[in-house]
């Protein structure tokens, strides 16, 4: 349809020409039918130029002669006897460019335009710039005139990309990157200039990070070298980042010429840790590194030659080796890992032939000579020494059960449950190593810790199962547990839940216990876990038949006995205990028993719970 | 305004489930975690665009008045610099920043050497 509209243009504009002006009242009425947006019928309807400018764009494409912006843009244009620059700059953008363009056009005066569509550097700078901005001749012109500059072996995009995050946070960010790559450009000793440019927009430079990642330029790239060493400061334990130094053999950069934000006065007045890491990379590191003069920031002198690599030291911990590594304690600085120095673990069978990411990670545990005398001694276990060489935060978990017996601290498994719990719940050390010293079990402690997904999917596996008791401090039975905690406190923290259950171990079944003591006070011939088969009871799902286990039973009174013993105060209506109680009145409506009660030892039932348990005739008994 | 224990973070690549606090790298440069987001139930707030820096130079965000305040609601220490003020926590000297919209506040610190290279999450507030 469109596409008629315009073939019918053309072919009326000639015989516009020829016969008169009714020809273009004719057109307008084609184009009121056709079917194109409202606002251009509007325009074309209304403004006496439409069809004048529509005419002008009919070699174009539709997408331009459809657009209002662009039939509006034309329009001032021809207004300002200058459509000529309409026509040129249509032959250079494409055509959603043309459309971009028209829709801001009212930033150009007629002068602009003229100085825009006659520099070809302004063009390309638009193209390229306008999605940050870039769109006012004075902007333009900025760009313009850094854009093609290559400083130092950084280009302005390269110094625009190492800068993004400041000029993110600038009050004006379209013209700060421009005006602090200007400051940039004039080299070593104008550090006060860059710094002027981020006061005028709004940075702080004693806070935000320098630009161009606080570098003067690239002086080369090159892979390392056999033979070359680096180095870091840095506050975490483990080596991580992506900068360094490169490190000669007769000396090392101070701190000050690294001009690091790390503010080592005040890690040292707060006790804080600040570590130090010398390391080469092994021959299979084949990537380039970037070689760069540190830019003085925060303070400090800067000027030392710096590097930066395309990966985190994290990621490729494997390809480089740690030759030194030492800690700030107190004020001072002491070698923790070394050939140089002091190796930490040289004393120790077994410890000092743990590769290095296993020593760095002990190292970073600053433990005494009792505890690291006790793991060597474990190590002598040449599984736990393999699994702990493969995977040295296997260490966490064994500081945790270091309390233990050695069964339990040499147990690989014992140590791969523990360190797969941590990484699931995030739950904190301190707690786990006071939990375990409190539990009497500490074989079974350590077989609960099964993140609260895993118990989750354990329950799901038995909830429609017919009601069974569990034994205490079984997988099932937390399991079930943390299902009924979790239908009286939807809110629970499992973590904290967790601690508890696990922490009562020490009162090792006290439950089983506390039905051992009960039923040793009854006389008579009673007896324990007596179970009812096929007890038929109706269900979402139909009738069904269940099997039913009561604690205690009193054949002669015909009397059944439910012993709850819950560490969480409160026993809740939750699915499992409905279907035990909905069991017990229908143990008590076909006579199988005359009475049962149900027996709350240092707990007691919600209150829906309790009112169940009443109204089918069943005897609620507390016990402290 | 209360103060939530358990939230999930978005470092632009990786997500973490936290509980209070957070501290790890950084999994990208700026392309990656300007994309962090932290997201506590159906509510998620950008970590990095619109950000506050937590101290007072040229009361660009905050005065000193403002940061006071913040410090006590926060609990955080506010330090004084020659002429600048700002908000820190004990153990970390690298400037905080603040997000905040209708539903959540975060408190963040990028931290690094030359540049960010690791994120600490000092704490999420449900307003």
């Amino acid at each position: 349809m469109k596409n008629y509209i315009f073939r019918t243009i053309l072919l009326l504009t000639l015989v516009n020409s020829t016969y008169g002006e009714s020809c273009f009242d004719k057109l307008r009425i084609h184009i009121a039918d056709a079917k194109v947006s409202p606002e251009f019928k509007n325009f074309i309807k209304n403004d006496p130029d439409g069809l004048y400018v529509l005419q002008k764009l009919t070699y174009s494409s539709e997408a331009i002669r459809t657009d209002v912006g662009v039939l509006k843009f034309y329009k001032n244009l021809v207004s300002n006897n200058i459509e000529g620059l309409g026509t040129t700059l249509i032959s250079k953008l494409n055509d959603a460019e043309i459309v971009e363009f028209a829709s801001t056009y009212k930033n150009f005066s007629k002068i602009d335009l003229e100085k825009f569509v006659a520099n070809e550097e302004f063009i390309d700078v638009w193209k390229k710039w306008k999605d940050r901005n870039v769109t006012s001749l004075e902007d333009i012109a900025l760009y313009q005139k850094v854009c093609s500059l290559n400083i130092r072996n950084i280009s302005f995009d390269d110094f625009y990309f190492k800068t993004r995050h400041q000029i993110k946070k600038a009050s004006n960010p379209t013209k700060f990157a421009p005006e602090v790559f200007e400051a940039w450009k004039k080299g070593v000793g104008h550090e006060a200039d860059i710094q002027s440019v981020f006061v005028k927009y709004g940075l702080e430079p004693k806070i935000d990070y320098p630009p161009c990642d606080g570098i003067w330029g690239i002086i080369k790239k090159d892979p390392p070298k056999a033979g070359d060493f680096f180095d870091r400061f840095q506050t975490n334990i483990n080596i991580d980042g992506s900068y360094g130094s490169v490190c000669p053999s007769d000396f090392s950069y101070t701190l000050p010429s690294r001009a690091l934000k790390e503010n080592y006065i005040n890690i040292i007045e707060n006790s804080g840790d600040y570590f130090y890491f010398k390391f080469k990379f092994k021959s299979t590191y084949t990537s380039s590194l970037e070689y760069r003069e540190a830019i003085p920031w925060f303070g400090k002198q800067g000027e030392s030659i710096q590097v930066k690599l395309p990966n985190k030291l994290d990621d490729i911990s494997k390809q480089i080796e740690i030759v030194e590594k030492w800690k700030l304690e107190k004020g001072k600085w002491v070698q923790v890992l070394g050939n140089a120095g002091s190796d930490l673990f040289s004393s120790f069978t077994h410890l000092k032939n743990l590769p290095t990411d296993a020593k760095t990670f002990l190292t970073a545990k600053n433990w005494d000579n009792v505890i690291l005398t006790k793991l060597d001694g474990d190590l002598a276990n040449t599984t736990l020494k393999s699994a702990i060489d493969a995977k040295p935060q296997l260490i966490d978990a064994w500081e945790i059960v270091s309390t233990g017996s050695e069964s339990v601290r040499r147990n690989t498994a014992n140590l791969e449950k523990l360190n797969d719990f941590i990484s699931a719940t995030g739950m904190e050390k301190p707690k786990l190593i006071s939990s375990f010293g409190n539990a009497k079990s500490p074989q079974k402690w350590v077989g609960m810790k099964i993140p609260e997904s895993n118990l989750d999917a354990l329950h799901d596996g038995f909830k429609n199962l017919p009601p069974s008791k569990f034994d205490a401090w079984t997988p099932d039975h937390k399991a079930q547990r943390w299902a009924n905690h979790k239908k009286g406190n939807p809110d629970a923290d499992f973590n904290t839940w967790s601690n508890k259950y696990d922490g009562n171990i020490d009162k090792a079944n006290f439950a089983n216990n506390g039905v051992n003591d009960y039923f040793s006070t009854l006389t008579g011939n009673v007896v324990k876990e007596k179970s009812y088969t096929n007890i038929s009871i109706n269900t979402p799902d139909g009738v069904q038949s269940f099997t039913r286990r009561l604690d205690i039973v009193d054949e002669d009174a015909f009397k059944g006995i439910e012993f709850k013993e819950y560490s969480s105060g409160k026993v809740y209506r939750s699915p499992d205990i409905k279907r035990e109680y909905v069991l017990d009145g229908k143990l008590l409506q076909d006579d199988l028993l005359d009475d049962i009660e149900w027996i709350f030892k240092g707990c007691e039932p919600s209150a829906p719970l309790r009112t169940d348990l009443e109204a089918l005739g069943i005897t609620v008994t507390l016990l402290p | 305004m209360e103060k939530i224990k358990s939230y999930t973070y978005f470092d632009g690549e990786k997500t973490f489930k936290v509980e209070d606090t957070f501290q790890g790298s950084l999994s990208g440069e700026y392309d990656v975690f300007s994309k962090s987001f932290v997201q506590v139930g159906l509510d998620k707030i950008e970590l990095i665009k619109n950000s506050k820096s937590l101290h007072d130079s040229q009361n660009r965000y905050f005065n000193l008045e403002q940061l006071k305040i913040m410090s006590n609601i926060f609990n955080m220490n506010l330090i004084k610099d020659e002429y600048l003020h700002s908000l820190t926590v004990k153990g970390h000297y690298h400037g905080f920043e603040i997000s905040e919209d209708d539903h959540l506040i975060v408190i963040y610190s990028l931290e690094g050497t030359k540049a960010p290279e690791y994120m600490f999450i000092y704490g999420v507030w449900k307003k």
